[in-house]
Order: structure tokens, then C-alpha cells, then sequence
């Protein structure tokens, strides 16, 4: 019953721009009811997978499931992202580089600067009386933040939202080399001044580091730093933008937190749960494979959604309601295994001090409709637009 | 015997050990750092800690024996 083979197949293409907020979730319980893994001719073809027990076996494989052809449809191979578009051994060597970044002792270290940051833009969002929470907060947040952990100048990381929503749009076309260009291009000058004026930052540590015994090499640099400056900021951005608009729908959940401030963990998990920032990730087979009942090619690409998995019946009761009292461990709003999210340590620590924060302050409101992106590069669905403001206190 | 150990300076606070083996493992609530639960180890959690171990993106938890 899992296979989908009919001619026409189901229509999904990750680069649609039909497929947003809240069509986007009926398409993926559309692919979970018709047995879970669907043929999609769309993009040269591939397999979306939808139910949660295939989705995590699949991201625990990677042997079977590699990263090595990029984890965006189609799996061409081409313009590999450090270090998730590798497999072992040379991911195992990147990601370690990374992770020093991003440990759990120096998140920690970076716990004052974080809060601080937070409460300075909630507070300036406060005195302009709201306004568009993407732009006034959920965007400058991680910006800020990658200043602090990578060590990049804010001149350039005012460029990433512009040159990531640049990439974004050339998916849908045909060629993203132009823009990938311009990216490397500004992470090549940061290379440039950190050399010229040596710091003690993850960008000078960079200059200096070793990949699997041998110095690490510069385009090695830029990818690696292209990712800070891409994945670093754009799933935060959402995630961010979407804790505040999931205040505002539910104001009951709101009003739960400002009673009990330590509910924030379990809210972030549950939005993390419900709508998962990043949602679909590609692998390619590397052997003849199954796929729950659907028995997959050698080669074949195969798109995992986390979202959709995030929202199996089997797995989570009631499975589209906002929650944020229920389990939601286990999620793989992260991923799974070896490519899960290596800022998620971060991240988490971020969104409980931002809720926290928006939750010592008068109710937060409405002010206008929000606005919701398609999937950017066929994975991130975030809010483009969200006014809001807080309740004047009477 | 099957012998378990988290490495605490390497644990990302992922959680993946709790939803593979939840009656060995567990998270400080003030850190997020893994723990092993009080007792001894079940023969019927030898297999559960050996998928908690596979599925840590940290590498933290090694087991022996």
C-alpha cells in the first residue's frame, strides 16, 4: 500500500510558490494518507517522506542515505554546504571544526551577551510602540549573535538577509552561482581582514585550523563560514518570528507563560514540533533500499520532510494542534544523527530568553495581518511580515 | 557486563539518548546535559543504549562490553 507509482505521481515541487502557509501542511497529510513515501516527479523526480519512523530510520542511515549529492532537490551534487552536504569521514572533520563554535560551554559563556541582546531589542521593539517583529527582532537576533560566535563584522552580516534571499529566489530559476558568488565573495574578504588584523574569533581560528591532518584549505574556509552566515541565520529568524505569532493565536498559551515563565522550554519544543523551520532535506541512495513498504532505486533521490514527520498521527497524537504542554520530545525539527542541527544548543538557549522575555512584558498583540514565506530553497517557511505590539499597560 | 558512560563535555543536550534508552538516560533540567539514571544497567536496555549511542550527534556516550 506504501507505493505510489501511478503515472502522473504527486505533485510536489519543493519551489513552488503555491506551497506556503497553511496549504503547505495539507500537502504533506495528503503524502502521510497516501502510505507516506510518495513518488514525486517534480525536480527530475524523487521520493517524499513524510511518516516519522521512515523520515528518522532514513536520517540515522547515512550510509545507505547520503549527503554527498546536497540536501536540496534536485540531489545534482553541485555547490556542496559545509559540512552538511558530506558524508563521513570528511563531515566528521568538519562538523568537529564547527561544533567548537557552538559547544554547550560556550553557549553558556555566551548566555549574558544573549540575554542581553534580547532584552535590547524587545526593548526597542517595546518603545516604538510594535512594529514588524521579523525585521525589529526575530532578524537582527541571530545577526548579532553571529557577530559574538563567528566574529564576522556587522557591515557584513547586514548583507546576509539580502544575498540569502537572493539565493532563495535563484533555486526557483535556474542557476544560484551568481548569487553563491557574491556570498563567498564577502566571506573571502572577511578571511582577508581577519588575516590583515589577526583576533581571537572563530573566523581567526579558522586560518589556522586542520582538516584531517593537513591545513584546511580556503574554500573550505568560505563554505564553512557561508553556512554561519546562511544556516545561522535564517532558521532562527523563523523560528523566532514564529514563537511570537504563536503568542498571539494562542493568547491562552500566552497567558499560561506569563504565569509560569519555566513553560517557555516546553513551548519552544512544541514550536519546534508543529512548525518546523526547516522542513524537507534531500539524500540520495547509495544502495537499493526500503523505505518503510516502498522498495527505493540505487541513486535515487529521496526528500525527508522533517515537518511533515513532526506532524505523524502515529507519532503525535492530535497532531496539527499547538500543544505546549504535550511530549514533544523526540521531534526532528533538528534533524537526527550525525547531520542534526550543530547550532541547536544555541538556538534553544535563544528562543527560552526571547520567550522569557516577551513574557515579563504586557500581553503581545495583533497589529495587522502576518505574512508567511513559501519554502525558500524548497526547506525554510517562515513569517515574511508580523506586526504586533504590546498591550498598553493600564 | 555492559559498561556506559557519557562523556559531559561533549553532550549537546540533543536528547536523542532519552528517546532511544529513556529508563538509562536523562537530562539535568538546569544544564541539559545527559546523565546516566541511578541503578544498574537491564539486560533489556543493552540493545536501547547501543541505538542512544549510534544516535548521538555528540558522540558522548560510549559503551563497552
Amino acid at each position: 500500500m506504501s507505493t505510489v507509482a501511478d503515472s502522473t505521481g504527486f505533485g510536489f515541487d519543493p519551489y513552488d510558490p503555491e506551497l506556503t502557509e497553511p496549504a503547505v501542511w495539507d500537502r504533506y497529510r495528503a503524502a502521510r494518507n497516501l502510505g507516506g513515501t510518495v513518488r514525486a516527479l517534480d525536480r527530475d523526480g524523487f521520493w517524499l517522506v513524510t511518516r516519522y519512523d521512515e523520515v528518522r530510520t532514513a536520517l540515522r542511515d547515512p550510509a545507505t542515505f547520503s549527503s554527498a549529492s546536497g540536501h536540496r532537490i534536485p540531489t545534482d551534487g553541485s555547490r556542496r554546504a559545509i559540512p552538511i552536504d558530506f558524508d563521513p569521514p570528511l563531515h566528521t572533520a568538519y562538523r568537529a571544526l564547527m561544533a567548537e563554535a557552538l559547544s554547550p560551554a560556550r553557549v553558556r559563556a555566551l548566555r549574558p551577551f544573549l540575554a542581553e541582546v534580547v532584552t535590547r531589542l524587545v526593548d526597542d521593539f517595546a518603545a516604538a510602540g510594535g512594529g514588524d517583529f521579523v525585521s525589529a527582532v526575530a532578524l537582527p537576533l541571530p545577526l548579532q549573535v553571529l557577530t559574538e560566535l563567528v566574529g564576522f563584522s556587522g557591515e557584513t552580516v547586514a548583507q546576509f538577509r539580502a544575498l540569502t534571499e537572493e539565493l532563495w529566489s535563484r533555486y526557483v530559476d535556474v542557476d544560484p552561482a551568481e548569487s553563491h558568488r557574491r556570498l563567498w565573495e564577502l566571506m573571502r574578504a572577511e578571511l582577508a581582514d581577519h588575516r590583515a588584523r589577526p583576533r581571537d574569533d572563530f573566523v581567526g581560528s579558522l586560518l589556522h585550523a586542520e582538516i584531517e591532518g593537513r591545513p584546511i584549505r580556503e574554500d573550505e574556509q568560505v563554505g564553512i563560514l557561508a553556512t554561519f552566515a546562511v544556516a545561522g541565520h535564517e532558521t532562527t529568524m523563523n523560528a523566532a518570528a514564529t514563537l511570537a505569532w504563536l503568542l498571539m493565536e494562542h493568547p491562552e498559551a500566552q497567558a499560561a507563560l506569563r504565569a509560569d515563565p519555566t513553560r517557555a522550554r516546553a513551548f519552544v519544543e512544541e514550536m519546534l514540533r508543529l512548525r518546523s523551520p526547516a522542513q524537507n532535506f534531500a539524500r540520495r541512495a547509495t544502495c537499493p533500499a526500503q523505505v518503510g513498504g516502498t522498495a527505493v532505486a540505487e541513486g535515487d533521490a529521496v526528500l525527508l520532510s522533517l515537518a511533515a514527520a513532526n506532524r505523524d498521527p502515529e507519532r503525535f497524537p492530535d497532531p496539527d494542534r499547538f500543544d505546549p504542554d504535550r511530549d514533544a520530545r523526540g521531534h526532528l525539527a533538528f534533524g537526527w544523527g550525525i547531520h542534526q542541527c550543530i547550532g541547536a544548543p544555541l538556538a534553544r538557549t535563544e528562543f527560552v530568553l526571547l520567550l522569557e522575555e516577551l513574557a515579563a512584558r504586557p500581553p503581545l498583540r495583533a497589529a495587522g495581518p502576518p505574512a508567511w514565506s513559501s519554502l525558500q530553497g524548497g526547506n525554510h517557511l517562515g513569517l515574511t511580515h508580523l506586526p504586533l505590539r504590546f498591550e498598553e499597560e493600564t | 557486563m555492559t559498561d556506559v558512560e557519557i562523556d559531559e563535555t561533549a553532550c549537546c543536550g540533543y536528547g536523542n539518548c532519552l528517546v532511544a534508552a529513556p529508563e538509562v538516560f536523562d537530562l539535568h533540567t538546569d544544564t541539559g546535559i545527559a546523565f546516566l539514571r541511578p541503578g544498574r544497567l537491564r539486560e533489556a536496555d543493552r540493545l536501547a543504549v547501543r541505538e542512544a549511542a549510534a544516535d548521538c550527534p555528540a558522540r558522548a556516550i560510549t559503551v563497552r562490553g
